[in-house]
C-alpha cells in the first residue's frame, strides 16, 4: 500500500507537472494597416444599405470603435452612379429612397480617407419562381417524433450557377389573456421563423435548419426539395406557412454557409481547423451579397378562424 | 509503355527458367532462440554473388557446379563460412551465433547486401536492440517513436505516435504487423504505440522506391515482424515501469513448435482504485469509478512440418478504455441507480501462414489474415438492474483477407516475386445505436449514422531484382491493383522500377520511381490524432488516392563502421482527402461523403543519414530539409479559399542525432537529440464583425477573424533531448536491467498549441502556448530468464 501511495503521488506529481507548461510566444503583428470593412446586403425587398467599419487587431483594447463615419460610400448600377448614401448611424450609411432594382450589375464603392478604397460588384440576380408548396405525409423518425412532410417546388435555370436560400414562415394567432375570470378578449397575429429540418441531398450539409442550397445536384431541373415541419407547427393557432426562395449571389452563398462552421471552430480550436470566410471586398473584407425573392403559401387546414371573443 | 515493360518482364522470367544449375537452400536462424534472421546476407565469397534472407529467414543460391565458398553474414552475429562442393542440389540451414561484444565482429569480403549493393531506396531497418536502448518517455520503448527519428520521418504533435513521411498524411502508411494492416498505432492518444518491443523481432520502412510485393498506401511501408518465439528454451522478460507493466514468456514445445506471448496493461486505474473508494464512501455512492487503461497482448505460435513446411499464427489485441461507472441508491425513492460511460478503441490482428518451400528455388507464403479497428463510446442507465437506456457511437473498420506469395530464386543475379491478394473490408463511418425505454413499458431502439460499407481490394504483383553486368543492379515490378464499391470499380497498373550503380566498391548511385494507389482514407477531425478519425474507402465520389514518387540518391560506405546516404525525392498526391473546412466527426447527422473534399499535394526533399552500425558506440545523424503543400480547389470543396497552403506537418529542416553507446559490460547509454521546424497552424490576428441582416436567423454579433491562409503561422522550434541509461546485472536466475531516462532533459518547453488569451485585468491579449510535456524522468526495471 506504501509503495502505491508513492507510485500514486509521483504520478499525480507528473500530471501536474506536465500540463501547467504554458508560455507567452512574443508575436509583432505582420502589418498595423487596418483593412476596410465592408457588409452589404442588397435585396428588392428592402433599401440600400452599407455598414463600414475598419478592422481590429488582436492586440486592440476592449471597447474600441471600429465604425468608419467618414467614408464616401457610392451605389453604382451597370456602371452609373445610383446615389452616394448618407451616413446615417454609427457607421451605417443608407438610402432614404432607393431600393436594389432586380437584373442591376450593382458596384459598391467605399472610401475612407488615410484608408483607401474598398469595392465590390455582384448582379442582383431575378428570382426563381416557386412552383408549388405541397405536404405530402407524416413522417417519424427515430425519436417517435411526427413531421409533416412538404415539398417545395422549383425548376432552376439551366447553364449558369445558382445559389437559394430557403425560408419557412409561421403565420398565427396568438390569444391574448386578459383575466382568468374572462379569458380570451383577442386574438393577435404574428410572424415566426419556422424552424425546419430535411434529408435533401441538395442542402448544403452542416448549416443546422439553415437551408442553403446550390444547383450542383439540380442545374436545370424542375426539383421537389423535400422539409421536414414539425407537427406541432400544424396547430389550430397557425394559418399559413410561407415558403421563402431567395436567389443569392454566389459570394454571399458562400459567406452564409462558412460563417456558422467558422463560429463553432473559432470555439473548438482546439479539436478543428479554422474555417476562412468568404470574402469579395477588394482592398477590404467583408461581404457584399444580393437577393431576390419568390414565395408559396400552405395553408393549415386545423386552423381555427380568430374569433375575436368567446364566451 | 505499360505493355513493352510487361514483354519485357515476362522475357527476363522464361530466359532464366531455361538455365540449369546447383541449388543451395535453406533458413538461417540463431543459435540461441532458434528466431529466423531477415536480410542475413548469404554468399559465395569467392565470387561475391549472393542474396539476403527473406521475411521467413529462407534463403535460395543456384551457382553452376563447383566450389563453393558458402559464406553467411549478419550485423551482430559470428560471419559462418564453409566451403561446399557444389554437384548437387544442397540443403543448408544455419544458425548464426549472435557476438557478445559487437566491435569482434569481422565481416569477411563483402557484403553481398549492404546499403551500397542494394537496388532498394528509402529502406531502413532499425534493430530492435537499439530501439530497446533509446531514452523513452515514461518507461516504455516505442517503435514508432524510433522511427519518428530517422530522416523523411515527421512525428507530427510533441508526444505522439503519428507518422507523417516525406509530407504525407497518416493513413498513407502502410503499417503491417506480421503481413497484417493495423489502423490505429496509438494508445493513449498517440503517446504510445501499440506495438510491445518486447514482441517485435524486426522493423523495417520504405519510405521510396517501393517494391511491387506492397500496395495501398501512398507514403511509406513499415513491416513488422513478431518473434517467433524461443525455439530452444524456455525464457521469459519483463518489466515493471512507471504507468504499465509487460511480460513476456516464450518457449518450445516439443521439438518442431514454439511459441512467445507478450502482455502489457498501465495501472494507474489500480492504483487509484483505493482513492476512488474513499471518495465514493465520502459522497455516499456504492462505488464510483473513474479511470483509463490500456493493454495489448501479443501472441504467436509456429510449428515446423518439415524443413520445407511452416505454420505460423499470430494475433495482436489491443485496447484503451476510459471509463466512468457509479451506482448509488436514492434516498428520494429507494431504488439502485447505476450508470455506465466509457470510451474504448483497439485493434484486434490475426495472421495464419503456410510457409512452404516447394522447391529449392521457390518459396511459398500463404496468409489468411483478420483486422479490426473498432471504436466505441456510449453510455448506459440502469434502474434496480434493468436497463432504461442505451447510446453507442461507434465507428471502425473490419478486414478479411488471404494473400499467396511465392519467391523465386533462379540464380543470385536474380530474386524474382509474385504473388496476389484480396481484402474484403467492412467500413463503419460512424453510426449511433440507441434503446430506450417509455413510460408506457414499451421500448425503442434504433440506429441512424452512416451505413457500413463493404469493399473488395485486390493485387496483383510480379518483381525482379536482378543484375545487369557488375554495376548495374535494377528492381522493376508491376502491380496490378482493384478495388470494388457499390456499383464501382476502380483499377490501375503501378509500375515501380529501383535502380543501383556502382560507382566505385563503396559508392553507388541510386534511382527509383513508383506509382501508388490508395483505396482507403482517413477522416481526421482534430489537429492531433484521435482515435475518433474515420477510416473510409474510396466510393463513387472519393476517387481513389494516387501518388508518384521520383527518388534520386547515393550511398557511401566510408568504412565498415559508418555509412553515408543522401536521397532526394519529389513526390505528387492526387485525390488527397479531408473534411470541408467546418465538417468533421461532429457532423454525423450528415453523409460522411458529403462533408468531404478532395484535393492534391506535393512535397519534395533531400535527406541526410550517417549511420555507425558497429562498435560500442553505434547510432545515426540524419537531417531533412523538405516542403509540403496542399491545394484543395475544387468548387465547393475549397480550403484556404481555394489557395495553395503549407501541409500542417510541413517542416522545413528536421534533426536528428541518435546514440547508443555500451559503456561496459553492465551499463549502457543512449540518447538523442532532435531539432524541427516548428509545425505550421492557422493563426488569426485580425478580426472584423460579422454580417447581420436583420432576418439573419443564426444572431451572430460576433466577429469574423480574417485569416490570411491555413497553416499561415508556424510555432517555435521544436528541439529536445533525451538521455537514458541500463544497468545491467547478471543474476543466479537470469539478467536483471534497471533503466532510468530523462525525457527533454534540457527542459525545453516545446509548443504543442497556441491560443490567444486576454489577460483578466488589463483585456490584453497576448499569444500563449501550452507545451506537454516538460523534463520527465522515469525509472523501469527489467528482467529477463
Amino acid at each position: 500500500m506504501k509503495t502505491s501511495v508513492k507510485y500514486f503521488s509521483l504520478f499525480c506529481l507528473i500530471i501536474l507537472s506536465s500540463i501547467s507548461c504554458k508560455k507567452e510566444i512574443t508575436y509583432t503583428l505582420p502589418t498595423t494597416e487596418r483593412k476596410i470593412v465592408v457588409n452589404s446586403f442588397f435585396s428588392t425587398e428592402r433599401l440600400m444599405r452599407v455598414d463600414v467599419y475598419s478592422s481590429s487587431f488582436v492586440t486592440d483594447k476592449n471597447g474600441t470603435n471600429f465604425y468608419l463615419n467618414n467614408a464616401t460610400v457610392s451605389v453604382y448600377g451597370n456602371g452609373s452612379l445610383v446615389e452616394v448614401l448618407p451616413n446615417i448611424a454609427d457607421g451605417t450609411y443608407q438610402s432614404s429612397v432607393s431600393s436594389p432594382q432586380q437584373g442591376v450589375n450593382y458596384t459598391l464603392e467605399v472610401v475612407v480617407p488615410n484608408m483607401g478604397t474598398a469595392t465590390s460588384s455582384v448582379p442582383l440576380l431575378y428570382p426563381v419562381p416557386v412552383l408549388g408548396f405541397d405536404s405530402v405525409g407524416v413522417v417519424t423518425d427515430e425519436w417517435n417524433q411526427k413531421s409533416i412532410k412538404t415539398h417545395i417546388k422549383i425548376k432552376d435555370n439551366p447553364d449558369e450557377e445558382n445559389y437559394y436560400h430557403l425560408t419557412l414562415w409561421k403565420y398565427s394567432y396568438n390569444y391574448s389573456y386578459d383575466e382568468m375570470e374572462n379569458p380570451i378578449l383577442d386574438s393577435i397575429p404574428y410572424t415566426s421563423y419556422l424552424y425546419v429540418t430535411s434529408n435533401d441531398p441538395v442542402f448544403e450539409a452542416g448549416t443546422d435548419g439553415i437551408l442553403f442550397f446550390s444547383d450542383v445536384l439540380i442545374n436545370g431541373k424542375e426539383y421537389d426539395l423535400e422539409v421536414l415541419i414539425n407537427e406541432y407547427e400544424f396547430d389550430n393557432h397557425t394559418s399559413c406557412i410561407l415558403a421563402v426562395l431567395e436567389h443569392i449571389s454566389r459570394d454571399y452563398y458562400r459567406y452564409s454557409v462558412a460563417l456558422p462552421k467558422h463560429f463553432d471552430a473559432e470555439d473548438l480550436n482546439m479539436f478543428m481547423e479554422a474555417v476562412i470566410v468568404q470574402n469579395n471586398i477588394e482592398n477590404g473584407v467583408g461581404i457584399f451579397g444580393t437577393s431576390s425573392q419568390s414565395t408559396d403559401t400552405l395553408y393549415n387546414y386545423n386552423f381555427e378562424n380568430p374569433i375575436q371573443e368567446i364566451k | 509503355m505499360i505493355r513493352t515493360y510487361l514483354s519485357l518482364l515476362l522475357l527476363g522470367i522464361s530466359f532464366l527458367l531455361s538455365a540449369q544449375k546447383y541449388t543451395i537452400s535453406g533458413y538461417i536462424t540463431d543459435i540461441e532462440n532458434g528466431e529466423k534472421l531477415i536480410g542475413a546476407n548469404v554468399y559465395n565469397a569467392s565470387t561475391l554473388q549472393g542474396t539476403t534472407t527473406n521475411n521467413y529467414g529462407f534463403y535460395s543460391l543456384t551457382f553452376p557446379k563447383g566450389k563453393v565458398l558458402f559464406t553467411v553474414s549478419f550485423v551482430g552475429y559470428a560471419t559462418y563460412q564453409v566451403e561446399v562442393d557444389l554437384n548437387a542440389n544442397k540443403n543448408i540451414s544455419v544458425e548464426l551465433k549472435p557476438t557478445i561484444e559487437i566491435q569482434e565482429v569481422v565481416v569477411e569480403g563483402r557484403k553481398t547486401e549492404g546499403g551500397v549493393e542494394s537496388s532498394q531506396m528509402g529502406l531502413i531497418e532499425i534493430p530492435m536492440k537499439t530501439i530497446s536502448n533509446l531514452p523513452v518517455l515514461f518507461g516504455e520503448a516505442d517503435i514508432i517513436k524510433a522511427i519518428q527519428l530517422l530522416p523523411g520521418v515527421q512525428s507530427g504533435s510533441e508526444g505522439m505516435s503519428g507518422m507523417y513521411v516525406r509530407g504525407g498524411g497518416p493513413d498513407q502508411n502502410l503499417i503491417l504487423l506480421d503481413g497484417v494492416p493495423v489502423y490505429n498505432v496509438n494508445h493513449l492518444f498517440g503517446f504510445f504505440s501499440v506495438f510491445n518491443s518486447d514482441a517485435i523481432q524486426n522493423v523495417k520502412l520504405i519510405k521510396g522506391g517501393f517494391p511491387a510485393q506492397y500496395g495501398g498506401r501512398l507514403s511509406s511501408v513499415l513491416d513488422i515482424s513478431m518473434k517467433e518465439g524461443n525455439a530452444k528454451k524456455f525464457q521469459g522478460s519483463g518489466a515493471v515501469g512507471i504507468i504499465a507493466a509487460r511480460l513476456t514468456l516464450e518457449g518450445p514445445i516439443g521439438e518442431n513448435t514454439s511459441y512467445i506471448v507478450s502482455g502489457r496493461r498501465t495501472y494507474v486505474d489500480v492504483l487509484m482504485y483505493p482513492f476512488e473508494l474513499l471518495y465514493a464512501k465520502e459522497l455516499g455512492y456504492k462505488t464510483m469509478r473513474t479511470g483509463y487503461f490500456f493493454h495489448d497482448v501479443n501472441a504467436k505460435v509456429n510449428h515446423k512440418f518439415s524443413d520445407r513446411s511452416r505454420l505460423y499464427f499470430s494475433t495482436y489485441l489491443g485496447k484503451d478504455k476510459f471509463y466512468m461507472n457509479e451506482a448509488y441508491q436514492s434516498d428520494y425513492d429507494g431504488n439502485n441507480y447505476k450508470s455506465k460511460a466509457g470510451f474504448w478503441w483497439g485493434n484486434i490482428t490475426s495472421a495464419l501462414r503456410w510457409n512452404y518451400a516447394i522447391s529449392d528455388q521457390l518459396f511459398s507464403n500463404t496468409t489468411a489474415t483478420f483486422s479490426r479497428y473498432r471504436l466505441s463510446t456510449g453510455m448506459e442507465n440502469y434502474t434496480n438492474g434493468s436497463k432504461d437506456m442505451a447510446l453507442e457511437y461507434y465507428s471502425g473498420i473490419l478486414d478479411w483477407g488471404g494473400k499467396v506469395d511465392f519467391d523465386y530464386y533462379p540464380n543470385p543475379n536474380h530474386t524474382i516475386k509474385f504473388g496476389f491478394g484480396e481484402t474484403y473490408h467492412t467500413y463503419s463511418p460512424g453510426a449511433l445505436a440507441f434503446s430506450y425505454d417509455i413510460d408506457d413499458g414499451t421500448s425503442e431502439k434504433g440506429t441512424f449514422g452512416n451505413a457500413n460499407l463493404h469493399t473488395h481490394e485486390l493485387g496483383l504483383y510480379a518483381e525482379d531484382d536482378f543484375r545487369i553486368g557488375s554495376l548495374v543492379k535494377v528492381n522493376a515490378g508491376l502491380r496490378w491493383s482493384a478495388f470494388k464499391v457499390r456499383d464501382k470499380f476502380y483499377n490501375g497498373l503501378e509500375p515501380r522500377v529501383s535502380a543501383r550503380f556502382l560507382i566505385t566498391e563503396k559508392w553507388s548511385a541510386k534511382g527509383s520511381y513508383a506509382l501508388m494507389y490508395q483505396y482507403i482514407n482517413l477522416l481526421a477531425t482534430a489537429k492531433i490524432g484521435l482515435p475518433t478519425d474515420l477510416w473510409v474507402p474510396a466510393t463513387d465520389i472519393l476517387t481513389p488516392q494516387k501518388a508518384q514518387q521520383y527518388s534520386l540518391g547515393s550511398v557511401y560506405e566510408i568504412n565498415a563502421d559508418f555509412e553515408f546516404s543522401t536521397e532526394g525525392f519529389y513526390k505528387t498526391m492526387e485525390n488527397l482527402v479531408e473534411y470541408k473546412e467546418g465538417a468533421g466527426i461532429f457532423s454525423l447527422q450528415y453523409d460522411w461523403e458529403s462533408n468531404v473534399a478532395l484535393g492534391k499535394g506535393w512535397s519534395y526533399g533531400l535527406e541526410f543519414l550517417l549511420m555507425k552500425k558497429l562498435g560500442n558506440l553505434t547510432g545515426w545523424v540524419g537531417y531533412t530539409i523538405s516542403k509540403s503543400d496542399r491545394l484543395f480547389n475544387r468548387e465547393g470543396q475549397e480550403i484556404s479559399r481555394g489557395q495553395k497552403f503549407p501541409f500542417t506537418y510541413d517542416r522545413r529542416h528536421d534533426v536528428s542525432i541518435v546514440i547508443s553507446y555500451k559503456l561496459n559490460k553492465n551499463i549502457d547509454m543512449g540518447a538523442t537529440w532532435v531539432f524541427g521546424t516548428g509545425n505550421a497552424t492557422t493563426l488569426g490576428y485580425e478580426f472584423y464583425p460579422a454580417y447581420n441582416p436583420d432576418n439573419n436567423h443564426y444572431g451572430y454579433y460576433s466577429e469574423i477573424t480574417n485569416y490570411e491562409s491555413r497553416n499561415n503561422f508556424r510555432m517555435p522550434a521544436y528541439h529536445r533531448l533525451d538521455i537514458g541509461f541500463n544497468f545491467h546485472k547478471e543474476k543466479k536466475w537470469g539478467t536483471r536491467t534497471w533503466s532510468f531516462s530523462v525525457y527533454n532533459a534540457y527542459n525545453r518547453k516545446n509548443p504543442f498549441f497556441i491560443n490567444w488569451e486576454s489577460d483578466p485585468y488589463t483585456g490584453e491579449k497576448k499569444l500563449y502556448q501550452y507545451s506537454l510535456f516538460p523534463i520527465m524522468p522515469s525509472l523501469s526495471y527489467q528482467f529477463e530468464f
